[in-house]
């Protein structure tokens, strides 16, 4: 569904209106015929009948142009002059362009600068004006599957039980674009998501993913809205990637992320990217619904969060990161100050009722990630520095990445290997801490694209392990399926029961438009 | 040896490249290097174009597969920088592969529209299938005239043209060919087959270049070429829908963080 708006006639004529009233007044009166042409010492001269009754001088510069439209169509120096006729030398081969019957005029420099880069603007329309638009997305129907449907630990509450195994949603995800290149690229993009899930009414949700304003030269970029930026290298969590709120009701690893509002400035000095951000508006995180999948058995007061901050969710965060590659090594710095995305639940009692209430503390992240690829193996690692009001600690992800020579000159395989150090700002936030991971992915390089994926999570000081595994490839032309799997051990960990689905699985159907 | 440059698409690139063999006489090695830097010729100072190509994929049983690219190319002093953006299919709309060449070996960065997220990927498995075709990211990527070894073998007539003969081999380990022969036509300098080795010095593919065109005076572009797998029986049209030499490319359009903007 590709809409495209071309307006390079529209910009054509306005270029010759314009080349229409440059046209000064006297160049009638001067202009000469070409009559005759001559290819002379390698097709560098013009020859050009009558020149100097016209006023033509040697070693003036002229321009030629069509007879009838006034377009420019060169510009040169005489060479050679006398009553009859003038030897012009053209720049370049440009030889063929002209015609006999066009018009040349003498030029004074700066008109001759200014008509050349007339002529530039018309042989380079995106620089004046094209409008390029476009309207894709995709529909997702979702099927969640839990064999051990019966939550593990439900000690706390009574009715945890979910009523059924088999957890059917559709999704749509339409995304447009709208580019105006006028003197640089001004673009709107947009990327919209919408679930109807048929257990879990809070899993019936919608988000701007991204909406925003882009304006972009060769040196700087400047967008404005809701966007979604990922930072960081690693391939089993990113500690760095601090940005965007996780849209936990989609999808309890993290693979989705809420939209998030703000100013985002680029600048690329000496092929480095240094990047500004401003965000002033927090998403809070969202849970599913109280008797649904991935919830804690206790209710969690998602919507009533309380907040370090006084300005709550309006507290103005910002940001800074540092790009920067030297042929092997990819470089990035960051740092942050603002609101944790990740809240600390706090337990609360009413009565006889529990509650987790999150409460989102301020924090400050200076850290970076490095990357250095050689031949097969790619080194990755990211480290943080985390600080809050009462705690300082270290965040760290790293590995290795091992691309295998194809299988039968056809299948890729790339082997990972990470170690996961303290990935969460207080303890026990995260379930993977001090863990080994261990992936595979695999290409199969088919017209179908299929893919295997394989990863598994072991935590070295206590018995908590997770394995997941995934299968995706094109079906028609504009389907495309994948089957995940995801098994969680995590019978140590205290959020235990927050993932006590610990297994299931999910089959998506994305219908591509 | 001079490194030149390899100012081509990448596709048709490779197909012109040549090799010095080890065994060759310095003669026919010298012949042969001095042809394909005269191929190389019709192929430079183009500065920067952008080319919307379709590639065809048949499975040999009737069934075919279509997919879009937008490939952009800057040229560069010693390497080339290539853009390439799928169009089609659906599910890989926008997403863009960026290729250039630093320090002897490939930089490739990947970027992935449904995550939002730009990774760096090796491109070291130079013989991988790209997109499920019969065309190899080896014969994708841009190399550079220094990467082969060359031999000239003979002169010989194909579709009534004489042509050149000449044996390419891969000097960089990866290569999932062993050589390559090259038919370079005579009169114009341009490869209009290439008959492809695997390691085990089998001839498995052909690749037939069609429909040369001409661009501004100079330079020379084919509009079709195929490769055909002699083993599978599979084969892979590309098809040159349309070349922009117009529009300028900024370097800025060429890197990491221009990857999520292109289109």
């Amino acid at each position: 569904m590709r809409l495209d708006v071309n307006l390079r006639p529209i910009v054509y004529i306005l270029a010759l209106v314009q080349v229409a009233i440059l046209w000064p007044a006297d160049l009638e009166a001067s202009a000469a015929k070409v009559l005759r042409r001559k290819r002379v010492a390698g097709g560098k001269f013009l020859v050009i009948n009558k020149g100097s009754r016209h006023g033509v001088r040697k070693g003036q510069r002229i321009c030629v142009y069509r007879r009838a439209s006034k377009r420019l169509i060169t510009c040169g120096r005489t060479w050679r002059t006398n009553r009859k006729r003038s030897l012009v030398k053209i720049p370049g081969d440009k030889l063929k362009l002209v015609r006999r019957g066009d018009l040349i005029s003498p030029k004074k420099k700066k008109r001759l600068g200014r008509a050349k880069r007339r002529r530039s603007e018309t042989k380079e329309p995106p620089l004046l004006a094209a409008l390029d638009a476009d309207f894709f997305g995709s529909v997702n129907g979702q099927l969640r599957f839990f064999p051990g449907s019966v939550p593990g630990n439900v000690a706390i509450d009574k009715e945890q039980v979910p009523a059924t195994e088999w957890n059917p949603s559709v999704a749509v995800l339409p995304e447009f674009f709208l580019r105006l290149s006028a003197g640089g690229t001004h673009e709107i993009n947009g990327a919209l998501f919408a679930r109807a899930d048929s257990e879990d009414e809070k899993r019936t949700h919608a988000d701007v993913r991204e909406l925003y304003f882009l304006t972009s030269g060769e040196h700087f970029e400047l967008s404005l809205g809701i966007k979604k930026v990922f930072w960081g290298v690693t391939d089993s969590t990113n500690v760095i990637d601090v940005i965007n709120q996780r849209d936990f009701i989609e999808s309890p690893n993290g693979e989705a992320k809420l939209g998030q509002p703000m100013v985002d400035l680029a600048v690329f000095p000496l092929m480095t990217e240094i990047r500004f951000l401003v965000m002033p508006v927090f998403r809070p995180l969202t849970f599913p619904g109280e008797d649904s999948r991935f919830n804690p058995p206790v209710e969690v007061l998602d919507e009533e969060p309380t907040y370090e901050s006084v300005d709550e969710h309006l507290h103005v965060d910002y940001a800074v990161r540092f790009k920067k590659t030297i042929s092997l090594i990819d470089l990035g710095l960051m740092y942050f100050k603002g609101t944790n995305r990740v809240p600390q639940l706090l337990p609360e009692q009413v009565g006889f009722e529990f509650f987790l209430r999150p409460y989102y503390y301020q924090v400050e992240y200076t850290g970076g990630d490095v990357q250095i690829s050689w031949d097969r193996i790619i080194l990755k690692g990211e480290v943080a520095q985390a600080t809050t009001v009462d705690i300082s600690s270290i965040l760290s992800v790293g590995g290795i990445q091992y691309n295998m020579p194809p299988l039968m000159g056809k299948y890729d395989t790339i082997l990972y290997l990470e170690y996961l150090g303290k990935t969460s700002v207080y303890a026990n936030d995260s379930p993977l801490d001090d863990s080994i991971f261990a992936g595979m992915g695999m290409a199969f390089n088919d017209p179908n694209a299929t893919t295997l994926r394989l990863g598994i999570f072991d935590q070295t000081s206590s018995k908590i392990s997770i394995i997941a595994g995934g299968i995706s490839r094109r079906f028609l032309e504009n389907i495309q399926a994948n089957l995940q799997y995801f098994k969680a051990d995590l019978r140590d960990h205290v959020y235990s029961s927050a993932v006590s689905d610990n297994e299931f699985w999910r089959l998506d159907f994305n219908l591509f438009f | 040896m001079r490194t030149n440059s390899f100012n081509s698409n990448p596709v048709w690139r490779t197909v012109l490249l040549v090799a010095v063999l080890f065994t060759a006489s310095p003669a026919a090695a010298n012949k042969g290097y001095k042809i394909f830097k005269e191929v190389n010729k019709r192929f430079q100072g183009y500065k920067h174009y952008t080319a919307d190509t379709k590639m065809i994929l048949k499975d040999g049983k009737g069934e075919s597969f279509t997919r879009e690219l937008t490939i952009k190319v800057l040229e560069g002093k010693s390497h080339d920088k290539t853009m390439i953006i799928f169009s089609s299919p659906a599910d890989l709309k926008n997403t863009a592969l960026l290729t250039y060449w630093d320090r002897s070996q490939n930089v490739q960065y990947l970027y992935l529209p449904s995550l939002k997220r730009t990774k760096r990927i090796l491109g070291s498995n130079q013989s991988s299938p790209f997109v499920g075709s019969e065309f190899s990211y080896e014969d994708l990527v841009p190399v550079t005239l220094s990467q082969f070894q060359y031999k000239f073998m003979k002169t010989t007539k194909y579709k009534g043209k004489p042509h050149f003969v000449v044996e390419l081999r891969p000097k960089f380990s990866d290569s999932g060919y062993k050589r390559k022969v090259a038919y370079v036509e005579k009169k114009r300098y341009l490869v209009s087959k290439m008959k492809l080795y695997n390691r085990a010095n089998q001839h498995i593919k052909t690749l037939t270049i069609d429909k040369f065109k001409q661009y501004k005076g100079r330079f020379w572009l084919p509009k079709k070429s195929v490769m055909a797998n002699h083993k599978t029986k599979k084969s892979t049209v590309l098809n040159r829908e349309s070349v922009d030499f117009r529009t300028r490319l900024p370097a800025s359009d060429f890197t990491e963080a221009s990857l999520k903007r292109i289109r």
